[in-house]
């Protein structure tokens, strides 16, 4: 009896250390075949040598092979799971989707895992939607994609297509996950496979993208600058009667989108960068090469953005976010300390007038600090250049800093009306001095404020008149009641009866 | 003693209003204005520096505007209520004017006659009470309103120290002086309120009510001629500006009734008219008066308005045919003979009578003289004999007729009158002293007067018949017997005239000439009509 429990136990053993055998990989032993016949033994054990270091066997190959297609499959599954989570109106027709989509992620979640557990009280439930549920489900769709492209690149290393997907399909999950650690991996394994094959422009591409992702701006345009020399380089290759162009290889027909989107991204990290100049001329060189009429603007905003302070680009991106500050967030108080801080950085004046311009319109408009405001903007009108007979701006862009100041000015002045009215004159003969959209009313202002002095009045009246058109209805009304009432005054009765009957006529 | 009562309470009331009004008087106004910069913040400082004194001629601060125009609104208030006041204290006064005239002519008569009946002296007493108890209300009313117009003087001015470039204060203060003026009959208060409309003018010509207030305050300086020329200049801008202020709905009804439209506001134009219309008649302007004067009653608010300016136009441009220089003289003398200058009055009717142009002017003037004379003067002789020419005078047909019979107008019906009573009085006079000859006469001019009493002369003439001497006692008899028959006959056309003693007077001295005469026919029918007439008169009684 003790013999066949002994045997019982053997046996139960070797099947148990069967069972375990399964799971290991099991390396195939370098075999070292006979040697050929021909062949001395040395240069047999050289090739073989050679051999062992540069590739791998046939069954490493296949079974590499399966682990790719395996990640392949698992990361669609994990994409279509993806999709559905973000589904809004969740349909029948979907619930038997997702249905059939755990059904297939049953296969790759290891029973033990919650996920299982999880899948399986999924399928339960198929017409219901946990996204949650969905998204624990597609993290571990994702981590398995990511062990099948590893067992895939361990079993064959030579093989810089599983890298390459690989490190696509890392980003992707960067992506999706918003996880830069993934991303950075991704980097790593996509400088793995261009350390293998060198003239594959869309690996530099890549790489570059991932590097411009991962704000490592100097390893972007590196890559770019070299996935755009293949470009140039191999674009012979690909088009038709190339013996053309074996005299004149500058010549070569591009793909200009191709290019375009290269010195794009090299501008972007030149910017990036702060290197003005040659941010300049590669959005420049892109302007000229794109066909595209919307590409040719976008480039010359970005012209425009960094030349706003003459190339000071660091100012550019502290006015951007001053002016998130101001228009997104509504953080005024902030925005101004920003806008101050960044006027010691600015290179030219007419950027430091336009901040002047911004902090004073914070101050009048939103920090109820109106004085200040109409101060600033009185300092950036005074150091503007004037038409010496009209007192327009002669810069053309100066004009809405006038009209800011002028409305300022008159809005203070109205602001006076019912307290302090020689405060209000005051403000409203600083607006009449200005040449802005709004001087009319300054003027009509003034007439009614003159009225006790009749030539006063009817001397403003006429200069308001030179702004008829700006004036509404209400305000010329307003000026030809005064004009009749005025001449009425003076005694002057058909003059009088002239301005009646056009205020009557309105 | 209830008017009296009632009138201290009214004053009481106004004099809590005002009291209640006054409580500003004790807000002191300070300007603890915020100190704000000389320079705003945000302006040039040449541009702030012209703006300011720009300022400094076109208004004055926002506070000090709204407590100028505080003032204003409540001396608006006050000059209401003491206008309204005004007019009351004005009728009252009147009144008493009256009435003290009424008690200076009674006690002057009773002075004359030296005997005062017992209810005569009854009424003059009650009189001389109730014209003290209205005299004393209108004292204490006059007195309030003497305190609201200083008062709204005196705020007036602190206004206009407050806000000078506020016209509508100047306004104010000159109807403030206006209203002083009119009630104390002070030229220089009329003559501040010129200043300060002129002032008001100098900003602002474009206003009627302006011009009209300037010649309303000449008007009332006498200075007829400035008068006349603003109430012009008045009318001008009204018609000038009517355009602007006028109304969709200027539509007035003339005396018959008539709708009218007009293109300015109907009650302006009829106050600028009837204003240019009383300048006009001051610088004789007789005609322009007159149409000015028509033009105005078509507009008249009221009746009494109309009336008014009907008897404006009567009583100085047609009374004597536009002679309205005579007109005024009319009145001067007829004022200064109330206030009992009588031998200048006379006087003056004399000197004016050469001047007068038409005979109906003239001959009212004479009556006046003869009145004078006749009344106060004792001049009845003269009296009588004056207006005997101006009747003599008046009727157009006195050759047809051994009368003089009065035109149908209540004047000379009037005239006539007087003047057969003054005859008829006088003649009594002479009568009783023995002075039959002139008795005579006047009695017998008296026949030849149209009055009521003309018959009633011939009784006293039946008593003054003479006889020549030198017939015999029978034809003496004869003759006086005719002369008497004669004048009864005569007098008989009168009948209806005479009373029960006249009757008497009458038929007596007749029936007992007819008995005499033995015609006892004629006695018994001059018998049977006396009794009939007596009859008749007992039964009317």
């Amino acid at each position: 009896m003790k013999r066949i429990y002994l045997i019982f136990f053997v046996l139960l053993f070797i099947l148990g250390g069967c069972a375990v055998q399964k799971e290991v990989v099991r390396k195939k032993p370098t075999v070292i075949k006979d040697t050929p016949a021909g062949l001395e033994m040395e240069t047999v054990l050289k090739a073989d040598s050679i051999f062992s270091t540069a590739s791998v066997t046939e069954a490493d190959e296949k079974r590499a092979q399966y682990f790719f297609e395996q990640a392949q499959e698992i990361a669609n599954l994990a994409d279509s799971l993806w999709l559905i989570k973000d589904i809004q109106n969740f349909t029948h027709n979907d619930s038997i989707r997702t249905f059939r989509f755990l059904s297939q992620a049953e296969k790759y979640v290891l029973k033990n895992f919650d996920e299982f557990k999880l899948i399986k009280k999924m399928r339960k439930k198929a017409g219901r939607l946990n996204r949650e549920v969905i998204t624990r489900i597609c993290k571990e769709l994702i981590q398995q994609t990511i062990k099948s492209f590893e067992q895939a690149i361990t079993t064959n290393k030579f093989e810089y297509l599983y890298r390459h997907r690989f490190g696509l399909y890392l980003k992707n999950v960067a992506e999706k996950l918003k996880d830069n650690t993934y991303l950075a991996r991704a980097g790593r394994e996509l400088e793995l496979a261009v350390k293998d094959v060198k003239n594959i422009r869309a690996f530099f591409s890549e790489l570059g993208i991932i590097y411009f992702d991962l704000k490592d701006w100097q390893n972007s345009f590196k890559n770019y600058d070299i996935a755009k020399n293949i470009l140039r380089k191999t674009t012979i290759f690909s088009i038709d009667e190339p013996d053309k162009y074996y005299d004149r290889l500058d010549e070569v027909p591009v793909d200009t989108a191709m290019l375009v989107s290269y010195l794009n991204y090299q501008a972007e990290c030149k910017t990036k960068l702060y290197e003005a100049t040659p941010a300049l001329a590669l959005f420049r060189e892109a302007q000229k090469i794109t066909p595209s009429i919307e590409l040719k603007q976008i480039f010359q905003n970005r012209l425009d953005w960094i030349l706003w302070d003459d190339g000071n680009i660091r100012a550019s991106e502290i006015r951007d976010h001053a002016d998130s500050l101001r228009y997104l967030k509504k953080e005024y108080s902030n925005a101004k300390n920003v806008y101050l801080g960044l006027l010691p950085v600015l290179w030219t004046k007419r950027t430091n007038d336009e901040i002047n311009w911004s902090i004073a319109n914070i101050d009048f408009n939103n920090l109820n600090n109106k004085e200040a405001g109409a101060d600033r903007m009185m300092i950036v009108i005074k150091n503007s250049s004037k038409d010496s007979l009209s007192g327009a701006p002669v810069d053309s862009a100066y004009q809405r800093y006038f009209n800011t100041y002028g409305r300022m000015c008159f809005n203070l002045g109205q602001s006076f009306l019912e307290s302090d009215l020689e405060y209000s004159y005051i403000y409203f003969a600083q607006a009449a001095e200005i040449n802005y959209d709004g001087r009319g009313q300054a003027f009509l202002q003034l007439s009614d404020m003159s009225k006790f002095d009749a030539n006063e009045t009817i001397k403003l009246c006429q200069q308001t008149m030179d702004y008829i058109d700006d004036l509404k209805i209400n305000e010329k009304k307003m000026l030809y009641k005064l004009l009749h009432t005025t001449y009425r005054k003076l005694g002057d009765f058909q003059t009088s009866k002239k301005w009646f009957d056009k205020w009557k006529d309105l | 003693m209830k008017k009296y009562f009632k009138y201290i309470s009214f004053c009481l009331i106004i004099l809590l209003i005002g009291c209640a009004g006054n409580k500003k008087e004790n807000v002191v106004i300070t300007y603890n204005k915020k100190e704000l910069p000389f320079i705003p913040a945000g302006v040039d400082s040449a541009i702030a520096v012209e703006a300011r004194a720009k300022t400094k001629k076109l208004f004055v601060s926002f506070q000090r505007q709204k407590d100028a125009n505080v003032l204003l609104n409540f001396t608006d208030a006050h000059l209401l209520i003491t206008e309204e006041l005004y007019q009351q204290i004005k009728k009252k006064k009147d009144l008493l004017d009256e009435n003290r005239n009424k008690i200076r002519v009674t006690q002057e008569k009773y002075e004359k006659q030296k005997t005062i009946g017992l209810e005569e002296k009854k009424q003059l007493e009650l009189l001389k009470e109730r014209t003290n108890d209205d005299s004393s209300t209108v004292d204490i009313v006059t007195s309030l309103v003497e305190y609201y117009l200083d008062h709204s003087s005196e705020k007036l001015d602190e206004a206009y120290k407050l806000d000078p470039f506020n016209l509508n204060i100047l306004m104010g203060l000159a109807r403030g002086y206006e209203d002083k003026g009119l009630m104390y009959e002070d030229s220089s208060s009329h003559k501040k309120a010129i200043s300060s409309l002129k002032k008001f003018l100098r900003y602002n010509k474009g206003y009627h009510h302006v011009y009209a207030a300037i010649g309303r305050n000449y008007y009332q300086l006498k200075d007829w001629q400035n008068a006349y020329d603003y109430a012009c200049q008045a009318k001008k801008i009204l018609l000038l500006t009517s355009y602007f202020d006028a109304e969709q709905n200027n539509v007035t009804t003339d005396t018959s009734g008539t709708e009218i439209m007009l293109e300015v506001d109907p009650k302006e134009y009829y106050n600028c008219l009837l204003q240019k219309g009383m300048a006009e008649m001051k610088v004789y302007l007789a005609d322009s008066a007159l149409s000015s004067f028509r033009e105005a009653i078509v507009l008249s608010p009221t009746k009494n308005d109309s009336d008014y300016i009907n008897q404006q136009i009567n009583e100085y441009i047609l009374w004597d045919d536009r002679n309205i220089k005579a007109a005024e003289q009319k009145f001067v003398i007829r004022d200064s003979l109330i206030s009992g200058n009588i031998k200048w009055a006379k006087d003056a009717y004399l000197d004016l009578i050469p001047k007068l142009k038409t005979p109906k002017a003239r001959h009212e003037i004479i009556w006046r003289l003869a009145r004078i004379e006749y009344n106060y003067l004792e001049q009845y002789e003269e009296a009588a004999n004056r207006l005997y020419v101006a009747i003599s005078e008046a009727d157009s047909n006195k050759n047809t007729k051994n009368y003089f019979e009065a035109p149908n107008d209540s004047m000379y019906k009037k005239y006539f009158k007087e003047c057969g009573q003054m005859y008829f009085n006088h003649g009594t006079k002479c009568r009783n002293e023995g002075l039959f000859a002139k008795a005579r006469l006047f009695f017998a001019r008296d026949t030849t007067i149209d009055w009521k009493g003309r018959g009633k002369a011939f009784l006293p003439l039946v008593q003054l018949v003479e006889v020549p001497e030198n017939l015999s006692p029978k034809d003496r008899l004869d003759y006086r017997n005719r002369k008497i028959i004669k004048l009864l006959n005569r007098a008989k056309n009168f009948i209806d005239d005479f009373d029960i003693k006249e009757l008497n007077l009458l038929y007596r001295p007749l029936i007992m000439i007819y008995r005499q005469k033995r015609e006892m026919q004629k006695a018994g029918k001059e018998h049977r009509e006396w009794q009939y007439y007596l009859n008749k008169r007992k039964n009317a009684k």
